[in-house]
């Protein structure tokens, strides 16, 4: 076997050319290497072409510049070839491109539907407000200290209103809703990890004071809490 | 484990940690999840170091509360989901995903309520924080359609870098 030409295009070998060309030395053609990613096709008959050109050389039939020329056109063939290949390449990949973005599409249908539900039960669930007039009860809790009892008359539909109204706690609004910062003129310490925990009837409240929903005869308790 | 092992882990946990402390203003948007899918697409069974290391770090900075028992698995949810689904290269996807990670956060994180409190306090809980929910899985959607493309393209070089280095006689 030859050693592999670098200079080799389109599956042919082109410095054999040059010696068919040039004529300078005995023609001694032999199988060039041919690229797998050609159309198979065009390979084949490519193939059986280049073969035959062998032969007649080799018996001497045709001429010379007749074989260069057979070869150039074959090499055009071969190019053809694997462009057609590449393209259905691309093609195929494409094809498996668009199934994996009907994928995509329809998991984010699957999301929006979902969020769509989250979104109903949560205002079928949440927390219902009362209208009118109610009396709660809040106990501020301090550890080491005596707990007070506020007794509040309100009309607010919610805790922070309620609280606000008598001055009781003073709260920065965040993001995240109210965070309260000082009850009854204590402060919570940020840099004790100090803060204001809000219970029920001794049971935690999931929401913020300005989303907890407020019902005649409530108990709240506030506790001054430490660590995180 | 190699040593450049051991260096890539520390990293990417810094760069973990220090993205949820930066972004931790802005309530539920957080490019955790985004990293996560990320570095479990391209490090494989190694993020679980990298997820550990950030849990460990946030119990140490936030300091320890219920919250943290729901990291303990939260990201590792999110981690065998990512493995499971590792074929699909497509950014859309991932984008899906992490929206929907998003929209599951507090599901997954009422678990403990609903052990320690029974059904009725854990559905509170969920329902408590379902707007949270859905911010977190819009901005997930939206922040890894925005990143993935960028950040794989970084990583992926990076990790090139890393292997050729590695394989270097």
């Amino acid at each position: 076997m030859p050693v592999r030409s670098r200079r080799c295009i389109w599956g042919v070998r082109f410095d054999k050319f040059l010696v068919i060309i040039t004529g300078l030395e005995q023609i001694n053609l032999r199988l060039g290497r041919f690229e797998a990613n050609v159309d198979p096709r065009v390979r084949r008959p490519a193939y059986i072409r280049y073969q035959q050109l062998h032969e007649e050389l080799d018996k001497g039939t045709i001429k010379k510049v007749t074989a260069c020329r057979s070869l150039i056109l074959l090499s055009f063939f071969l190019f053809v070839g694997k462009r057609i290949f590449l393209l259905q390449q691309k093609g195929e990949r494409n094809m498996k491109n668009n199934k994996n973005l009907l994928k995509a599409m329809m998991a984010l249908g699957a999301l929006l539907l979902v969020a769509v539900i989250m979104l109903v039960a949560y205002n079928h669930f949440k927390p219902q407000t009362e209208q009118g007039s109610k009396e709660i009860v809040v106990e501020v809790v301090v550890p080491d200290q005596e707990s007070k009892d506020f007794t509040i008359n309100t009309d607010a539909e919610y805790l922070s209103q309620a609280l606000e109204q008598e001055n009781l706690i003073i709260g920065q609004n965040s993001d995240y809703g109210l965070f309260i910062t000082e009850v009854n003129g204590r402060a919570a310490d940020d840099t004790k990890q100090e803060w204001w925990c809000i219970t029920k009837s001794g049971e935690t409240v999931n929401t913020g004071a300005d989303q907890t929903p407020i019902a005649d005869g409530d108990h709240f308790e506030i506790t001054l809490k430490t660590g995180y | 484990m190699k040593i450049k092992d051991i260096v890539i882990i520390g990293m990417l946990s810094a760069i973990l940690v220090t993205v949820q402390v930066g972004l931790g203003f802005l309530p539920n948007v957080e490019l955790v999840s985004a990293l996560i899918i990320l570095y479990t697409l391209i490090l494989g069974r190694k993020t679980l170091y990298i997820i550990y290391i950030f849990v460990v770090l946030e119990g140490v900075i936030y300091g320890l509360g219920l919250w943290w028992f729901n990291y303990l698995y939260v990201w590792t949810v999110l981690y065998l989901i990512v493995r499971l689904l590792r074929k699909n290269s497509l950014p859309l996807f991932w984008a899906v995903i992490s929206g929907a990670f998003g929209l599951g956060f507090g599901a997954l994180c009422s678990i403990p309520y609903f052990i320690t409190g029974g059904i009725p306090s854990g559905a509170a809980y969920w329902v408590a924080g379902i707007p949270f929910d859905l911010i977190h899985g819009v901005s997930n959607f939206i922040v890894t359609l925005l990143v993935f493309i960028p950040f794989q393209y970084i990583m992926k070089k990076m990790m090139s870098r890393y292997d050729t280095q590695a394989n270097r006689p």
